[in-house]
């Protein structure tokens, strides 16, 4: 609301995650692989290895080329761009944060310098200083990580923070530690998997194929520890933030699903890679498995900030900018009038309404697109209208609507001019798309504001009684938008849905 | 319609978490610091690309030589320039963020499209690097590149920290085109102000030039002279031109405050004084130094070079507050001080320091025999 928000037309969301996932996958691997460098250069001295030494120097090339500029700059990026997309939860972060920032830069700084000093030190330092540099950068990367963990935990789990303001706590939150560890396991992880990428092009057989054991010591355990330590992690959750990721939101559950596939078949890769002795199936599947480690890490890192929904700083901001204790004073004047970017020309009310309110996490055609979805759907505008007004219901834990009645329309008419210029065939109207038109935006038959045991025993005829008058519940729920027809098939849908699963119960 | 309305961002709710001028102070260390790597390193940029036109990659002439002597320095100096970025643009968002991200997203596209160029001027830089010899039509325009790239950069950072001190600028850009493609172009002082900078690299990457000549003085006095007369070259001819372009930039400011550098206010107008002088002082120095290499001249010019630019921060952060006054100063935002978390930084920055000095001196000495 206080700032403007930028119209990059396919989707704010898709902006940040296309800096941060490549950032976050190369910035756990600077760590990992600064502490495999580290160790195996030290045992390669130390038992007179020279090919190991020699692939420690050539992994530490392309390490300091991957790392120090694509990492470190698309880490500024990460900068860049989040001050772009949100700049109030950035504004509040760096206000609560700065020290610790400052602190992650001196970190960083002495990261940065270290990676060059060990780099260009390979034929000017003795092995013990080399060495020495090596773990320094390590102690120094891997503190740069415990610092903005803190932060980045803290956007989740932000504890009393918000009425207290008690800055220790709120750094050392409830998901702190578990985070801390399921990265540092991660960057073990990418360790292991850059190393085989390296691997892959030496061309010593025997010497590819010791790496690629070795690669095995750091991927396998790690991954089978990141199960625990991402339960410890789920579990520290607080229990309105687990109802979100539990709630059946379609899209949290296909992240949690590409993150296990993507955790299983890295482990599967890594072993095939160790047993193939071809250098050229060894390339390809190096190639897989870089690929695979970057959706897990974008299932991982889509899972935490989807976990985060409604808010971009729990309890205290949220994801379109407002902060929670605006909303009544928003409420209270309008949101037209608590916006600050706005234009004079009235025909213009509904698109800076729904900048403000909805464009921080949706595009109109692009990535979360509203016109496109409601376009596909087939919702008419009386129909948006409703919907926009109870954007706090919803299954995907968005913001609630804070606006008038009138607003709502405005941004419905709005969305829907857009949706008719894209000319889309709307789907047919099946009986599951009608529950998914109107009931299941809120409601899930067994997980989040369950209606199983609401609708039980009821006949189809009641059922389609209730469709029909389900606005008369309660404020919250807007009519059935449908025909007779359409409430006919959704309630021999709910009946055969409900009866189905007390057959299965009963048998 | 267009909108020209002055809307202005409120500042953040949350206090600041040090005193106004241990952030300030903070801030214009790191700038200075910054500003300094980035001079380095685009002048750097440049001086390399000329060379290498001026050599044509003969690797056995003094251009070539410096060329390649200069190359090896540009990674190094662009995560430095980075690195050192990083820290003002911290400490410009806490005193200034509300500002700073509005005209941020203003220009939203070119102010994000800054990393990934900076990302291919820095591998630019290592390709370069790394294949020397022989001269390939890439490596031909790999340094031409690189420079144009950082020098696009230098145009929109500053273009950026122009707009941010200009609210009035806002609406009329964000409102007309919300998709940041656009520039602040219709100011008067943006290019002066960006011109002076620049020119400012390359005077400045004169002196470090003149620096390497010193150093190779007792091995090669030949290629030493060349150095000192090309670094005061590169020197001398953009400070007297950019003692112009000043005068230019001066005039381009609002009347208030360019008056204000003109004798109203008597700290600023001998700021600009003295940041002048000794700029046009440390020329004749530096003349003296291509003839005594070893003399104390070159130290002198450095240093009057180095008070000059300390001069022309805080100058520039006191002509950032002229044009705030009338909506925003830094007593409006309430004061929270986390000391605990600042003892914290503090250490840390002691520790980091140390580990600095121990690295550099480590990789200076060489400690293989």
């Amino acid at each position: 609301m206080n700032f403007p928000v930028w119209d990059v037309g396919f989707g704010l969301p898709l902006l940040i995650a296309l800096v941060t996932i490549p950032h976050v996958m190369v910035a756990h691997f600077a760590i990992g692989g600064g502490l495999f460098l580290a160790i195996y250069g030290a045992r390669a001295r130390s038992t007179n290895d020279p090919a190991m030494l020699s692939f420690v120097r050539s992994h530490s090339r392309f390490f300091m080329l991957l790392t120090l500029v694509f990492g470190a700059l698309t880490g500024v990026g990460i900068w860049f761009t989040i001050g772009l997309v949100s700049p109030a939860a950035t504004s509040a972060l760096i206000h609560t944060f700065v020290w610790f920032w400052a602190t992650e830069w001196v970190m960083f700084f002495v990261e940065i310098a270290a990676a060059i000093v060990y780099y260009y030190g390979w034929d000017r330092l003795d092995a013990t200083t080399h060495q020495r540099v090596i773990w320094l950068y390590f102690g120094a990367a891997w503190g740069s990580l415990a610092v903005i963990n803190g932060i980045i935990t803290f956007m989740l789990t932000s504890g009393t923070w918000v009425t207290d303001h008690n800055i220790w706590p709120a750094f050392f939150n409830v998901t702190y530690f578990p985070s801390l560890i399921f990265r540092t396991l991660l960057c073990l992880v990418m360790a292991g998997i850059f190393a085989i990428l390296t691997a892959a092009f030496q061309n010593d057989d025997s010497l590819r194929s010791r790496i690629n054991r070795i690669a095995i010591l750091w991927t396998i355990p790690s991954i089978g520890l990141l199960v625990p330590t991402g339960y410890w992690y789920f579990s520290a959750l607080p229990q309105s933030t687990k109802l979100i990721v539990s709630g059946g939101w379609t899209a949290l559950k296909s992240a949690q699903h590409n993150l296990f596939t993507s955790a299983i078949g890295l482990s599967i890769l890594v072993v095939l890679t160790m047993l193939t002795k071809n250098r050229n199936l060894n390339r390809v599947l190096s190639g897989f498995i870089i690929l695979i480690g970057l959706n897990l890490f974008g299932s991982f890192e889509w899972y935490r900030e989807a976990a985060r929904k409604p808010y971009v700083i729990s309890n205290y901001m949220y994801s379109n900018g407002m902060l929670v204790n605006d909303t009544t004073s928003i409420k209270e004047a309008g949101l037209f009038s608590s916006m600050l970017w706005k234009h004079s020309d009235q025909t213009m009310k509904g698109e800076d309404l729904f900048r403000a309110a909805c464009q921080s996490c949706h595009s109109l055609s692009g990535y979360n697109g509203i016109a496109k979805m409601v376009a596909e759907r087939g919702w008419t505008e009386e129909q948006l209208g409703q919907l926009v007004q109870r954007t706090g219901y919803f299954r995907g834990a968005m913001p609630p609507f804070v606006g008038t009645v009138e607003e709502a329309n405005l941004i419905a008419t709005y969305i829907a001019t857009k949706a008719n210029s894209l000319n889309a065939t709307p789907e047919s109207l099946t009986p599951k798309r009608i529950w998914d038109n109107n009931c299941g935006l809120c409601h899930t038959l067994d997980g989040s504001r369950p209606l199983r045991a609401t609708l039980s025993g009821l006949s189809v005829a009641d059922l389609q009684e209730t469709i029909l008058t389900v606005d008369q519940l309660s404020d919250a729920i807007p009519k059935f938008f449908g025909s007779d027809v359409d409430a006919d098939k959704l309630a021999s849908y709910l009946e055969a849905q409900i009866s189905k699963r007390e057959e299965g119960v009963s048998k | 319609m267009i909108d020209s309305l002055l809307i202005i961002p409120t500042f953040d709710p949350i206090p600041l978490p040090a005193p106004v001028w241990l952030l300030k102070g903070l801030l214009l260390l790191t700038l200075l610091l910054h500003l300094i790597a980035m001079n380095l390193l685009l002048g750097g940029a440049w001086t390399v690309f000329w060379c290498a036109i001026r050599s044509k990659y003969q690797p056995t002439s003094h251009n070539g030589r410096l060329f390649r002597e200069m190359l090896a320095y540009l990674p190094t100096l662009t995560a430095m320039t980075v690195t050192l970025g990083v820290a003002p643009l911290l400490f410009v968002q806490v005193l200034y963020g509300h500002l700073v991200y509005t005209s941020s997203i203003a220009m939203g596209w070119f102010w994000w499209l800054v990393f990934p160029l900076v990302i291919i001027a820095y591998y630019s830089f290592y390709y370069l690097k790394f294949h020397q010899g022989g001269e390939t039509a890439i490596k031909r325009w790999l340094p031409l590149l690189a420079a144009l790239i950082l020098l696009w950069i230098s145009f929109i950072l500053s273009n950026n920290f122009n707009l941010a001190q200009q609210p009035e600028r806002f609406s009329k850009i964000i409102l007309e085109d919300p998709s940041g493609w656009s520039l602040n172009l219709g100011d008067p002082t943006t290019f002066p102000r960006w011109l002076h900078m620049v020119i400012g690299a390359i005077a400045v990457c004169g002196i470090w030039v003149m620096w390497l000549g010193r150093i190779e003085h007792k091995k090669d006095v030949e290629y030493a002279m060349f150095k000192m007369e090309f670094g005061y070259k590169l020197f001398a001819l953009p400070t007297m031109i950019n003692i112009l372009v000043g005068f230019i930039f001066m005039m381009s400011l609002p009347r208030n405050i360019m008056m204000r550098l003109m004798g109203k206010s008597m700290l600023e107008t001998m700021l600009w004084l003295v940041g002048m002088g000794l700029a046009i002082w440390a020329i004749p120095v530096l003349k003296r130094a291509t003839t005594e290499p070893q003399s104390s001249a070159l130290p002198l010019g450095t240093i009057l070079v180095g008070i000059t630019i300390c001069a022309m921060v805080l100058l520039r952060d006191m002509v950032r507050s002229a044009y705030q006054e009338g909506f925003y100063t830094l007593d409006m935002p309430k004061v929270d001080t986390m000391w605990g978390a600042i003892a914290m930084f503090f250490v840390t920055f002691v520790i980091g320091l140390w580990l600095l000095r121990w690295l550099v001196q480590t990789y200076l000495k060489g400690s293989k025999t």
